[in-house]
C-alpha cells in the first residue's frame, strides 16, 4: 500500500473549560495524498482549527489531545520528542494560521521573519537566507521593498502573503491553511487561492485547506471533508460531492451557495449546532436534519463507504 | 536623524504645562493650609535674623526677594522667576546657607545610589521574570515567582530595617548609617572606595530587592501573556527553538512595557530611596529630607519637593521623547 | 433584576474557586478579625503613658512598651483597626471618585472627555509622593478623616484612567449601540449596560486602590507625617525609629509592625493577582 502523506486515526482533541471538558473535535480520521489538496469545511465552532492546531501538536492549553494517532509520512507525531517535532516543522509541515494578520511579530521586520524560519532549520548564510526571502515575496507577487517593512505597515492581504510566502519557503510536503482567505475581499481571495494552486504545482505539496466558505473549496480542493459538531458527516472527491451530496447537511451547505447562473431562492439553515460541551447522543445534526428518523436521536451514524472514495455518516444510507 | 517637529513640540508643550502646573500646586498649597507656614517661615526668620548682625535687614530683603510681600498674583512671578533662576531660597534651619547648596551637596550620593539601584533591579529582576514565565511551571518556578512577589509588597524602607537588623545588628557585617567612616575625607583611594561601596552596600540592596521583585512578577506576568499571542505560535509552527522564540519574539515585545514602566517607577523610586537613605542616614536627599522635615525647615521641604518633582517630570519627557525609537510601531510621524 | 442575583452567585463562585483570591481574602479576613480580637479581650486603648515606658516583653505586655508609655501590644492591634480604617475609606472613595471620571470621560467623549483626560493624565504623571508629603507638614492638625481625604484626593487616577479606557472600548460594541438606538438615556445605559460588564473591573480597581493608599499611608507615617496621637503600624515604626530601637535591638517594637504590613500587602496582592487570574482564563492552571 502506498505510504499516505498524513494518516490521522480516531483523533480526539479537547478543550478543559470552567464548566466543563469540551469535545471539539471527537473521532476524526483522515488521509491526504501526496500533491492533493485537501479541504475541510464546516460551521464555526465544528472543530476545524482545533483539528489543524492538533495535527501540528500546536494545540495549547486548555486544549489537548484525548486520544487519536497522527502519522506523517508513516512516523507517528505524536511519539516525537521535542527537538525532533522542531526539526520536522515548517521544514516538512508549514501551517498558516487563521487570522493570519496577527501572526507576525509586531516588531520585527518582514524579511527577519522569514529568515528566521529558513535559518531555523537550513545551515545557510545571512545573504543566502535574504536572496530566498526575497525570492519568495516576489513569487506570492509582492514588491521588494515589504521586506524591511513591520507588519503594521502592510494591509491584510498583504499579511496574509507575507505568511503564505514564509510558508513555502522550506517547500515543506503539506501545508495546513486555516482560514486563509476569510476577511479579505474577493479580489484578493482569488489572488491567494490562485497562490495555492500554483504552490501545489510548482512544489507537489499538500494543501490542508481549512474554511467554511464552499466557494473557495469548489475553486481548488481535489478532495473535500466536511465537518460537524467535531465529527466527519462526509467525505470524498469534491467533484462528486458538489454533484451529488449526500448527507443532508451537505446538500444545505451547498445549496446555499449562491450562483450567477441559477435564479433561485437561497435557504438558510434553521437553528444552531448543539454544544459540544455534552453532546447528545446519537446523530448531531438530528435537530436541524429535515430527512430525520427515529433512529437518528438514538444511534450515532458510523462513517461508511457509500461508492469509491465517498463516505457519508447518515442513517438515510444504511442500506447501501 | 532628525526628530520631526510636530511631535516635538507637542511633548515640549505637555511637559512645560505640566511643570507648571506642578510649580503652581506647590506654590498654593501653603498658602490654602489654614496655619499659612509662610507666615511661620517669616516669624522664624525674623526670630533668627534679630540674633545675627544685619539679620533685620537680610529678612526684609529677603521678604522682597519672594515677593512674600504683595498680593497672590505677584508673590507667584516673583517665586517664579526666581526658582527659575535657580534660587530655592535659603534654609531656616542651616541659615543662611541656601536651599540649593544643601541640596548641590547631597545629590551625588542620591544620583549614585539611584542610578545603580534602578538599573540593577530592573535588570535582575525582568531576567529572573523571563526566565520563570518562559518555563514550564514547576515547583522551582512557582516558589520564585512567590517569592518575588513577598519582595514587591514589601515597602523599600520596611526592608531596609529589617536587613540592619540582620546584617549590622546581628550579624555586624555591614555599617548601620552614614556613606563613609566618621570623619573621612574624600580621596581616590582604594580605601575610600571599599568603604563607599560597604556603606553604600545595604541602603542599595534594600531598595534593589525590594523593586526586583516588582520587575520579576511584572514581567512573569507579561511573559505569560505573550505566550498567549498568535504570532508566539507562529513562531513555534515556524519550528524556531525555544530560546530564540524567547529572545526575539517575547523578549522584544515584552521589554517595550517595562520600558515605560521604567520611566513611571522613577517616580516611585525617587520617593522610596528618600525613605532609605532617612534610614540609613545617607546624607543623600533623603537624609536632607528627613532633617528638614524634623526641623520644620519649610523652605527646604519645598525646594526639594520642586526638585523631586522635576526629575520625575523630565525623567518621563525624556523617555516619551525616546520611546520611538525603540518601538517600531510608534513613529514620529502622524500616520 | 434576578439576572444580577445570579451573576453575583456565578461571580462569587468564579472567586471563591480561586486559590489565590481566596488565599488572599482569608489572610486579609484572619488580620481583621485580630484586631478585633481588642474588644474580645477587653484590651483598652493605648493612651500614652497608660503603662510604664520600655519593657520587655513579658506575660503582662506581650510585645513589651514602647517609649510613650503605651502596650505595644494593643498598639499593634489598634493599628491594624486604623490601617483598614483609613485603608478602605480612602480606597472605597477613591475608587468612586476615579469610577465616576472615568465613566463620564469615557462614555461621553468630547470637551468633556479631553478636559476629564487632561486631568487623569496630570495626576498620573505628577509624582504624588512629595506633594503629599508637602500638604501634610503645612496642615496643623492631621487627624485620620484629614489624612483620609487627602489620599482619597491623589489617589483615585489610577482607577479613572483603567476605567475609562475600558468604558470607551465598550462603549463601541454592538450592544451599546442597540440600546442606545431602543431609546435609552444616559444614565440607564450606563447603569444596566455598562456597569455589569465593568464589576471585574471596578473591583480590581478597588483592590490596588486600597493597597495604594495603605502603603502611601504607611510610608508618610514613617517619616512622621501621620497624625500624632493615632495609633497605625507606620507610626509605631516611626517611633521606634525616633527612639532608636534598632541599635538597642528591640525587635519587638520594629517586628510586629513589619510583619502585619508586608503580610497585609502580600494579601492584597493575592486578591489582585487572583482577580487578573479569573478575568484572564490563559493565566489558570488547568
Amino acid at each position: 500500500m502506498i505510504q499516505q502523506l498524513l494518516e490521522i486515526k480516531g483523533l480526539r482533541a479537547y478543550y478543559r473549560t470552567l464548566v466543563g471538558v469540551v469535545r471539539a473535535v471527537d473521532g476524526v480520521s483522515l488521509t491526504i495524498k501526496r500533491g492533493e489538496i485537501f479541504g475541510i469545511a464546516g460551521e464555526s465552532g465544528c472543530g476545524k482549527s482545533t483539528l489543524a492546531k492538533a495535527t501540528l501538536r500546536l494545540l495549547k492549553s486548555p486544549g489537548y489531545i484525548h486520544e487519536g494517532s497522527i502519522l506523517f509520512e508513516g512516523r507517528d507525531l505524536m511519539s516525537l520528542n521535542e527537538e525532533n517535532l522542531r526539526k520536522l516543522r515548517w521544514s516538512q509541515i508549514a501551517y498558516i494560521p487563521q487570522s493570519s494578520m496577527n501572526s507576525l511579530n509586531p516588531v520585527m521586520r518582514i524579511e527577519n521573519q522569514i529568515m528566521d524560519a529558513i535559518l531555523a532549520h537550513e545551515n545557510w548564510s545571512k545573504d543566502k537566507a535574504r536572496e530566498r526571502a526575497l525570492q519568495l515575496i516576489r513569487m506570492v507577487g509582492l514588491p521588494e521593498r515589504v521586506l524591511r517593512m513591520y507588519p503594521h505597515e502592510l494591509s491584510g492581504g498583504m499579511k496574509q502573503r507575507c505568511v503564505i510566502a514564509t510558508a513555502i519557503a522550506l517547500s515543506p510536503k503539506l501545508i495546513v491553511a486555516d482560514e486563509p482567505t476569510t476577511a479579505l475581499d474577493v479580489v484578493i481571495q482569488r489572488g491567494i487561492l490562485q497562490a495555492l494552486r500554483e504552490i501545489k504545482e510548482t512544489l507537489h505539496a499538500s494543501i490542508m485547506l481549512i474554511t467554511h466558505d464552499m466557494a473557495v473549496h469548489a475553486e481548488i480542493v481535489d478532495r473535500l471533508m466536511v465537518m460537524y459538531a467535531g465529527k466527519v458527516v462526509e467525505l470524498g472527491d469534491i467533484h462528486h460531492i458538489f454533484k451529488d451530496p449526500l448527507h443532508p447537511y451537505v446538500k444545505m451547505l451547498i445549496s446555499a451557495i449562491p450562483t450567477i447562473e441559477e435564479r433561485r431562492e437561497i435557504k438558510g439553515m434553521p437553528g444552531r449546532p448543539p454544544s459540544l460541551l455534552n453532546p447528545p447522543s446519537g446523530c448531531r445534526f438530528y435537530p436541524r436534519c429535515p430527512y430525520a428518523m427515529k433512529k437518528c436521536s438514538q444511534e450515532e451514524p458510523k462513517l461508511k463507504e457509500v461508492s469509491p472514495g465517498h463516505f457519508v455518516a447518515c442513517h438515510l444510507y444504511e442500506g447501501w | 536623524m532628525l526628530v520631526p517637529i510636530k511631535y516635538f513640540v507637542k511633548r515640549l508643550v505637555t511637559y512645560f504645562l505640566t511643570l507648571i502646573a506642578a510649580f503652581t500646586i506647590v506654590f498654593i498649597i501653603p498658602r490654602l493650609v489654614p496655619g499659612n507656614p509662610i507666615r511661620t517661615i517669616l516669624m522664624q526668620l525674623s526670630l533668627q535674623g534679630q540674633n545675627i548682625p544685619g539679620g533685620e535687614e537680610i529678612v526684609k530683603a529677603y521678604k522682597k526677594m519672594f515677593g512674600l510681600e504683595g498680593d497672590l498674583f505677584t508673590q507667584y512671578l516673583s517665586y517664579l522667576s526666581q526658582v527659575l533662576r535657580g534660587n530655592l531660597g535659603i534654609s531656616i534651619s542651616f541659615f543662611p546657607t541656601p536651599v540649593k547648596d544643601l541640596i548641590a551637596r547631597a545629590i551625588p550620593w542620591t544620583i549614585g545610589l539611584l542610578s545603580l539601584v534602578v538599573v540593577i533591579s530592573w535588570v535582575i529582576g525582568n531576567i529572573l521574570g523571563a526566565l520563570i514565565g518562559w518555563s514550564r511551571p514547576s515547583k522551582v518556578t512557582i516558589f520564585i515567582a512567590y517569592v518575588g512577589l513577598t519582595l514587591s509588597c514589601i515597602p523599600y524602607y520596611v526592608l531596609a530595617l529589617i536587613l540592619i537588623l540582620i546584617f549590622a545588628y546581628y550579624i555586624p557585617l555591614f555599617p548601620t548609617s552614614g556613606a563613609m567612616p566618621m570623619g573621612a575625607t574624600p580621596r581616590f583611594t582604594f580605601d575610600f572606595i571599599f568603604n563607599i561601596i560597604r556603606y553604600g552596600t545595604l541602603p542599595a540592596l534594600s531598595i534593589i530587592l525590594s523593586s526586583l521583585g516588582g520587575w520579576l512578577i511584572s514581567m512573569r506576568s507579561l511573559i505569560i501573556n505573550i505566550q498567549g499571542e498568535d504570532f508566539i505560535m507562529f513562531a513555534e509552527a515556524k519550528g524556531l527553538r525555544r530560546s530564540t522564540i524567547l529572545m526575539k519574539y517575547a523578549l522584544r515585545n515584552a521589554l517595550l512595557p517595562q520600558a515605560t514602566g521604567l520611566a513611571l517607577s522613577l517616580g516611585y523610586t525617587v520617593s522610596g530611596s528618600l525613605l532609605v537613605e532617612s534610614i540609613f542616614a545617607y546624607p543623600g536627599l533623603g537624609n536632607l529630607y528627613m532633617t528638614a522635615l524634623e526641623l520644620n525647615d519649610y523652605n527646604l521641604i519645598q525646594g526639594l519637593t520642586l526638585l523631586v518633582i522635576f526629575t520625575v517630570l523630565t525623567a518621563n519627557f525624556l523617555i516619551d521623547l525616546l520611546y520611538p525609537l525603540i518601538d517600531p510601531r510608534i513613529s514620529y510621524e502622524k500616520k | 433584576m434576578s439576572s444580577i442575583k445570579v451573576r453575583f452567585k456565578n461571580a462569587a463562585k468564579l472567586l471563591v474557586g480561586n486559590k489565590k483570591f481566596l488565599s488572599g481574602l482569608i489572610m486579609l479576613f484572619l488580620i481583621f478579625m485580630m484586631s478585633l480580637s481588642v474588644y474580645i479581650f477587653s484590651i483598652p486603648y493605648p493612651t500614652f503613658g497608660s503603662v510604664p515606658a520600655f519593657r520587655e516583653p513579658s506575660k503582662q505586655f506581650l510585645l513589651g512598651t514602647d517609649g510613650l508609655g503605651r502596650d505595644l501590644f494593643a498598639v499593634l492591634l489598634y493599628g491594624i483597626q486604623t490601617s483598614f480604617y483609613i485603608g478602605f475609606m480612602a480606597g472605597t472613595l477613591s475608587t468612586a471618585l476615579g469610577v465616576l471620571i472615568g465613566f463620564l470621560g469615557g462614555y461621553k467623549g468630547g470637551l468633556l472627555d479631553d478636559v476629564l483626560r487632561s486631568v487623569i493624565d496630570l495626576f498620573l504623571v505628577i509624582p504624588v509622593w512629595p506633594i503629599l508629603v508637602l500638604i501634610s507638614v503645612s496642615v496643623k492638625s492631621l487627624t485620620i478623616p484629614v489624612m483620609a481625604f487627602l489620599l482619597t484626593a491623589f489617589s483615585w487616577q489610577g482607577s479613572a484612567r483603567a476605567i475609562r479606557s475600558q468604558v470607551m472600548s465598550l462603549k463601541e460594541r454592538e450592544f451599546i449601540n442597540i440600546a442606545r438606538l431602543s431609546g435609552l438615556g444616559t444614565f440607564e445605559i450606563l447603569f444596566e449596560e455598562i456597569f455589569p460588564n465593568m464589576i471585574s473591573y471596578i473591583a480590581a480597581s478597588f483592590v490596588m486602590s486600597v493597597t495604594g493608599v495603605i502603603l502611601t499611608e504607611a510610608s508618610l507615617e514613617v517619616i512622621g507625617l501621620g497624625p500624632p496621637s493615632a495609633t497605625s503600624l507606620g507610626l509605631m515604626l516611626f517611633w521606634s525609629q525616633q527612639y532608636g530601637a534598632i541599635v538597642k535591638g528591640w525587635w519587638w517594637w520594629i517586628l510586629p509592625p513589619i510583619s502585619v504590613l508586608v503580610v497585609l500587602f502580600i494579601s492584597l496582592i493575592l486578591l489582585t493577582l487572583g482577580l487578573d487570574e479569573i478575568s484572564n482564563p490563559r493565566l489558570r492552571k488547568t
